[in-house]
């Protein structure tokens, strides 16, 4: 029983942890979506602990390349200074 | 918007960010953010719906064991169970590698209305600001 509320406990601090950083993460890319525009244009890339650890152009590439990471809480995300139209 | 996505029966969590879309009827997971929760899409069930767009038709699979998706913002947090199968919108086989690439650069997860409808959605457009009221 003791072990059971230790079990829950630990999972629901893991999801808050996880929820507060990749909020990080997502507010981090927002804030500096314009310079990582200039940098990473056309390319994935892989956010983690608020900075770019890694990057590629294309998407097999860039899970390759995560696959060799902790891949707990990154943020994987194509940057593309074209605008893009989107019908739904 | 941000959401925490849980599948607890494959132990598979993550933060995923949804595009809000009041003109969908169900919400969908995309290939892209599935992998990244640690799905294989290969292994899920074929779902009966399909998915139109980018010239091409995506193969729908279904995620059937219960997920949680969690809201939160400063001052509360909200958890919806979704127990009738939730939607991965998947690449077809028969897309060339350009498609594929296009679909997984491009292809947003969709927040529908099979969800929004547990909410009241009050949009602020003068400051570009949703808010969803449980």
């Amino acid at each position: 029983m003791i072990a059971e509320v230790e079990s829950g406990m630990s999972a629901t601090i893991e999801k808050t942890e996880s929820f507060r950083l990749s909020r990080e993460n997502l507010e981090w890319f927002k804030e500096n979506y314009e310079n990582l525009k200039r940098k990473y244009d056309n390319q994935w890339v892989i956010v983690q602990k608020r900075e770019v650890v890694g990057n590629s152009s294309t998407y097999d590439d860039i899970i390759e390349l995560l696959k060799k990471r902790d891949r707990k809480n990154a943020m994987v995300e194509f940057i593309d200074s074209k605008q893009i139209a989107m019908f739904f | 918007m941000p959401v925490f996505f849980d599948v607890p029966a494959f132990h598979h969590s993550k933060m995923v960010n949804f595009l809000v879309d009041t003109g969908s009827t169900y919400s969908a997971l995309t290939e892209k953010e599935a992998m990244l929760l640690g799905l294989d899409c290969g292994m899920l069930p074929e779902s009966k719906k399909q998915a139109i767009g980018f010239g091409g038709t995506f193969r729908n699979k279904i995620i059937n064991r219960p997920v949680f998706l969690t809201f939160r913002s400063n001052k509360a947090e909200h958890k919806i169970t979704y127990s009738s199968g939730f939607e991965v919108v998947c690449i077809p086989h028969d897309a060339t590698p350009q498609e594929r690439e296009s679909m997984l650069r491009y292809t947003p997860c969709i927040l529908g209305m099979d969800i929004l409808d547990k909410f009241e959605v009050y949009v602020d457009k003068r400051k570009v600001e949703l808010t969803l009221v449980s």
